[in-house]
């Protein structure tokens, strides 16, 4: 049975309605479902799907087609019911249905309330549209890379003068008053506000925040490359003295990569001339400890989290995993390795994590491969072939050039995954699984499939390899922190919350 | 000459063993069908590979690709298809499958010659099937399943080959539902009925109920077919969630299959009591 539906001058976004058709596939019966604009690309799925009439050939690209193809009239009420549901929820959800802005002075003169914008173009044209929004008065969130460093700078330095935030470019993490901005966990309010030039890093802090019982007051993201020399730390200062007169931010954190001495000087020198105790993370740094009563430098994203939950709360008492029970099951673990299985395969779609599991393994004398080295000798030959010990980012440009990232589509990493599992001298595989918004809606499940099919494989060869899930994601997290790492445990992952738990792991495995 | 940095790509995650022979062969396709969540692709020689998104499972003519998002949106009915390296081209999209995981089923060996276990298992999976199937069955198809004691293996194939409506007719699903539990239980009954009936399958059938009927008797069925008679029959497990995901295939195509599984157990059950 077939129901064809037109909805005249009703306009959803394509991501809207792929979720609506995606809802209506899920009633039992309903055997194709299809909601869409009546764009000719549409009407020829509609024409494939055979839910195509007149009707559907009138539409115009402003109408809203629904095609149905259900095998009961039960089916159809259902399916119309939650098409009602779906359709109504989104408006409900947005005070309105949406709109589509042909550019950003049309969103500043029908929308003078909206202050920032996220901005996710193509290089070339990010720039541009990142200077427009400047001048018009708009925070920035620039989620686009391939922008120069001049670019940058002249960026920057405007959002300056204006007394706005320019985060990016290639910022991968925001959560301004609440609103999540690009990669971002769902975090309970509270005292502490960060200012992050890595995405995952920050991901990493706000989620042992939140599970440390406290919470995010603003995150600020400033994009990689912020405290390179040329760029100066620019948007890191703006947000420390943005968080500074925060009067909700009791705490300071900043996380990053450790920046060039100069910059890492300057970014020091002001937090300590701020009246609010701060946290530094500078991922690897050789130099922590007390700078001053209220400014403490620390070089891994637990201690960061730790140290800032502390300031907080004095009681707090900074313990993380019961670690009398890893101890037990790592011992069990190393038992059933054999002689041959000596290396790490670590497959991170988060490039801090990996940066910080090499940063602690160098610490005991670990030589870890990658395709982001910690020393030019350690770079891998091919991205594709590990070697000793190995740590890829596979979010890493080689991997996503004309791919999704890891993170959007984790299925990308299976292959690998089942490969690194069944080279004969692997000992661990170290996953990162990242929840929370713009993420996978079930990368634990992908992950977990992964695993099923490399023990199946290594159960055949008579070996085992230990699996080492890291899992960054809140309660609040819209995929269900803990069905997600149900899923992971129930493959036999060895689930942790915190990558800096994981890298202990590993050490205790080979070391 | 195709210009593949202006089309839509895709990445094969998995690629069952039928389908990677077939692609490995050079086989040009076409669309034969478009669906939301997977596209059938028909070989010169009517060969069948289905491009399917991930939550659609693995069988062994299946390509699992990703991203899922806009699954092959743009792809038409008789677009044609070819292979390129460890490519799948079409003039819209480009499928890599290089770093597909080969998948070869989930099948174990189960024989009914073990012990009396089996039986147990065999009759305990009837009992646990027996509640669905009167839901499954409609007075029309009630009246068919009537004839079936009367009639032999080769018999009831022609019985119900191409019978009913839908994409894959009832009558294909349920002899595939049959033909899986006849080629895990008695091995060689099913090969011998693969020769006798191929001709006819392919004649009475369409091209995908006649590759899912084919791959059934040789011991191939879909990932979530498989898994859920395993546990049926090696644990005497209910495997709920597989048998939700096998009751999603299609309009009554899940239905189908499982009553095919649930007589021909009854058969089994039968024939090891004497």
């Amino acid at each position: 049975m077939k129901k064809i539906i037109i909805k005249p001058n009703l306009y959803y976004d394509s991501v809207t309605l792929m979720r609506v058709s995606q809802a209506l596939s899920e009633v039992p019966g309903v055997v194709n479902a299809m909601v869409g604009m009546g764009t000719d690309l549409n009407k020829d799925s509609l024409k494939n799907l055979g839910l195509f009439d007149e009707q559907v050939e009138k539409a115009s690209a402003n109408d809203l087609i629904i095609g149905l193809e259900v095998s009961t009239e039960e089916a159809l009420n259902q399916a119309l019911t939650v098409l009602e549901q779906q359709l109504t929820k989104k408006r409900e959800e947005k005070g309105g249905s949406e709109k589509v802005y042909t550019g950003i002075e049309q969103v500043v003169n029908e929308d003078p309330e909206a202050n920032i914008v996220l901005i996710s173009v193509a290089g070339m044209y990010a720039a541009r549209e990142a200077k427009k929004a400047l001048l018009n008065g708009l925070h920035v969130f620039l989620f686009s890379d391939n922008v120069s460093v001049e670019e940058e700078i002249m960026l920057k330095d405007l959002a300056l003068e204006k007394g706005l935030l320019m985060m990016g470019p290639d910022c991968g993490t925001a959560y301004i008053n609440g609103t999540a901005l690009g990669f971002a966990n769902k975090v309970k309010k509270g005292p502490i506000g960060i200012v992050g030039a890595s995405g995952t890093g920050t991901q990493q802090v706000m989620v042992l925040i939140d599970r440390f019982g406290s919470g995010v007051s603003q995150v600020i993201g400033t994009g990689g490359r912020d405290l390179s020399r040329e760029v100066g730390g620019r948007m890191m200062s703006f947000g420390i003295k943005m968080l500074a007169e925060d009067p909700e931010t009791k705490v300071i954190v900043t996380v990053s990569k450790p920046p060039a001495p100069e910059v890492a000087e300057k970014i020091l020198s002001l937090l300590k001339s701020i009246s609010k105790p701060a946290v530094v993370c500078f991922l690897g740094s050789d130099q922590t400890g007390f700078q001053g009563n209220d400014v403490v430098v620390v070089n891994n994203l637990e201690d960061t989290a730790t140290m800032a939950v502390k300031l907080v709360n004095s009681k707090f008492s900074g313990t993380n995993g019961d670690q009398e029970v890893l101890a037990k099951i790592v011992n069990e673990l190393k038992g059933k390795l054999n002689p041959h299985q000596k290396y790490l395969r670590a497959l991170y779609g988060g490039g801090s994590l990996a940066d910080e599991t090499m940063q602690e393994l160098l610490k005991d004398g670990f030589e870890v491969f990658s395709n982001i080295p910690l020393k030019p000798e350690l770079a891998l030959p091919s991205p594709l072939e590990s070697r000793g010990h190995t740590v890829i980012d596979l979010g890493d440009d080689f991997f996503t050039r004309g791919k999704p990232h890891p993170m959007i589509e984790p299925a990308l990493r299976v292959p690998r995954i089942i490969k690194e599992s069944l080279d004969p001298e692997t000992a661990v595989v170290l996953m990162d699984v990242i929840l929370g918004y713009g993420c996978h809606k079930d990368p634990a499940g992908v992950t977990a499939q992964a695993v099923y099919d490399a023990k199946e494989k290594l159960a055949k060869e008579g070996r085992e390899v230990i699996f080492i899930g890291v899992l960054v994601g809140t309660e609040g997290d819209p995929q269900n922190y803990q069905e997600q790492e149900r899923k992971l445990k129930d493959a036999g992952v060895l689930v942790v919350n915190s990558n800096y738990q994981a890298v202990k792991l590993v050490k205790s495995i080979l070391g | 000459m195709i210009f593949v940095e202006n089309i839509k790509q895709y990445f094969g995650i998995y690629i069952g063993e039928t389908a990677r022979q077939l692609l490995l062969q050079g086989i040009v396709f076409r669309v034969h069908s478009v669906f939301r969540d997977v596209v059938n692709l028909i070989g010169e020689a009517e060969e069948l590979v289905t491009v399917a998104k991930l939550q659609k499972g693995r069988a062994w003519y299946f390509l699992n690709v990703v991203p899922e998002e806009d699954f092959l949106l743009n792809v038409t009915k008789d677009d044609v298809f070819y292979r390129e390296s460890d490519s799948l081209l079409s003039d819209k999209v480009k499928i890599n499958f290089k770093e597909a995981v080969i998948w070869r089923g989930v099948r174990e060996e189960v024989s009914k010659e073990v012990n009396l276990d089996d039986l147990k298992n065999i009759k305990n999976a009837v009992l646990l099937l027996k509640p669905w199937i009167a839901k499954f069955l409609s007075e029309k198809k009630l009246e068919k399943i009537k004839k079936l004691p009367s009639l032999s293996l080769e018999e009831a194939f022609s019985e119900f080959l191409g019978w009913g409506e839908g994409l894959t007719p009832w009558g294909d699903d349920f002899l595939t539902g049959w033909s899986l539990v006849l080629a895990l239980l008695e091995p060689q009954k099913a090969r011998k009925l693969y020769f006798v009936c191929a001709p006819e399958i392919r004649e009475k059938t369409n091209l995908i109920s006649c590759q899912q009927l084919l791959s059934a008797l040789s011991g191939q069925g879909h990932e979530f077919v498989e898994k859920f008679l395993l546990n049926l029959l090696k644990r005497g497990i209910f495997d709920q969630w597989s048998f939700e995901r096998i009751l999603k295939f299609g309009a009554t195509s899940g239905e189908g299959l499982i009553t095919g599984m649930y007589f021909g157990l009854k058969q089994e059950e039968r024939e090891l009591m004497g």
